[in-house]
């Protein structure tokens, strides 16, 4: 084949996971749910610029949500240019030990990607699992992936059982985003879909660190005009 | 070593300086591949001068070891020597480079400031000692067109994670090999993991040997060099993102140029 034609024929980027773990149980209904699929239709176009930026990580967008049962709204690792949104509807439990479990299926070694960059595992949640959650975790834990990915959680309003959210990302450093209304939350999943998956592409660590936050986190902007998206959930 | 030519190089990644060293010798009874790889990130922030340590350190074992080890009965020995050389040497540059470059608000291990892998070859007409400490690829072409790699990546260790020569405990994940060899290889080649992380297939990466010895007899060594630059930039520019860089060592005994 020869190294030129190498170089042009079988380079590529690694692959990178992203996920979203979205509750749309019965507490997200209404106001909530509006808001989070607002947020993350507003978050694609900064998502794939983001993805555009960053050549050496191909980001693949999967999206499972959990009520009383859990579904892959999008169960295909979706290139992030290919990625569309369509709305999530809210109803039911919220048993993430569920979802958590599901989750955990898919991070197998042998479902991975060998050369893939640690994938990013997003949950946004507004209240306490209806389930045993830990029973999930352990399992994700369990598994290599899982142990090395990047999880990060952000709270939707007040009712969220913060220690939840803290076992769910597994390192100090980094704390649970606490969003109290639209603007917010648009705000951190713009963060997490760009900032976030940038950094994490590109730090390296040693066998025994956990992933470290290599960026500032935004100034969530708290001025509060008359308009709805910054009315408190 | 008359028959021997070596490359090395290195591109530097999309996001820092370079933190990755290469060297490739040839000298009168030896040749030797090295390569280290610094880790980056904010707690390792030396790690570019712990890669150079790092190399400079095992150039000096190595030359040393060529000129002095002839025996075969004690492999374990030697290889268990080595190790303890490779680290305590990596330490004393180390530890004597922070003495005069302290940074004093700093809490944490001061090597782990450097940290670093390491990865390298030494060849001598009988014997082959192959080196490793994190993430990275040691490959032989051998004369049955076999493609041999030394040690194999530890399935525990995923995305960007490595082990690394600044480690307390680094003695541990340090693998050192001393092969006995009839038949010398075709081609040797060291190289850092931004390269086999760039691509698609992996089977295209163990490759590359082969491709390379192809394009050595088509177009010539010196080609082939200019060839393999370009290709550690497209890595950079498509691939890892990663510094990308290789050592390599090919052997034009005329047995092996056909």
């Amino acid at each position: 084949m020869g190294l030129r034609k190498l170089g042009v024929e079988k380079i590529s980027a690694r692959p990178l996971e992203f996920i979203w773990i979205l509750d749309v149980s019965g507490s997200m209904h209404g106001e909530r749910i509006a808001a989070l699929n607002y947020a993350i239709k507003e978050a694609v176009p900064a998502m794939q610029e983001a993805a555009q930026s960053n050549v050496n990580a191909e980001i693949m967008v999967r999206v499972l949500t959990f009520s009383t049962d859990f579904t892959w709204h999008i169960s295909e690792r979706t290139p992030v240019k290919d990625f569309e949104w369509s709305d999530v509807r809210a109803e039911g439990l919220s048993n993430l030990g569920l979802a958590l479990t599901e989750l955990a299926s898919i991070l197998d070694e042998e479902k991975m990607p060998e050369r893939g960059l640690p994938p990013v595992l997003v949950l946004i949640t507004d209240g306490e699992p209806t389930d045993d959650y830990k029973v999930g975790l352990d399992l994700i834990m369990s598994k290599v992936w899982g142990k090395k990915s990047v999880r990060l959680a952000i709270s939707v309003g007040n009712d969220v059982e913060k220690t939840v959210l803290e076992d769910f990302i597994g390192n100090k450093d980094i704390e649970p985003f606490e969003v109290e209304n639209a603007s917010q939350l648009t705000q951190y999943i713009k963060f997490v879909s760009t900032k976030v998956l940038s950094s994490v592409s590109l730090v390296k660590s040693d066998a025994h660190s956990l992933f470290k936050f290599d960026f500032e986190l935004p100034e969530l902007d708290d001025e509060s005009p008359n308009n709805d998206v910054y009315d408190k959930f | 070593m008359n028959n021997f030519r070596v490359f090395s190089d290195s591109a530097k990644g999309i996001m820092h300086e370079n933190q990755d060293v290469g060297l490739a010798k040839v000298k009168a009874n030896h040749a030797y591949l090295i390569v280290s790889d610094g880790h980056g990130g904010k707690d390792y922030i030396r790690s570019h001068i712990g890669a150079k340590h790092a190399v400079l350190a095992l150039e000096a074992i190595f030359n040393d070891f060529a000129s002095n080890y002839k025996n075969f009965d004690s492999i374990n020995h030697a290889e268990q020597t080595l190790k303890e050389k490779i680290i305590t040497s990596w330490r004393k540059l180390t530890i004597d480079h922070y003495i005069n470059n302290p940074l004093p608000s700093y809490e944490i291990d001061p090597y782990k400031l450097y940290g670093a892998t390491l990865l390298g070859v030494l060849l001598k007409d009988d014997y082959m000692v192959v080196i490793q400490i994190g993430d990275g690829n040691i490959l032989a072409l051998l004369e049955n067109e076999d493609i041999v790699q030394y040690f194999k990546k530890d399935k525990k260790l995923v995305g960007n994670e490595t082990t690394s020569i600044c480690e307390i405990n680094a003695i541990k994940d340090l693998h050192v090999k001393i092969v006995k060899l009839n038949v010398l290889p075709i081609l040797i080649m060291v190289t850092t993991d931004g390269v086999i992380n760039s691509f698609t297939d992996i089977n295209d990466f163990y490759s590359l040997p082969k491709e390379v010895v192809m394009e050595i007899k088509s177009l010539g060594f010196n080609k082939t060099c200019q060839n393999f630059r370009q290709l550690l930039n497209d890595m950079v520019n498509k691939g890892s993102g990663d510094d990308c860089t290789v050592a390599i060592l090919y052997n034009f005994s005329p047995t092996n140029f056909k």
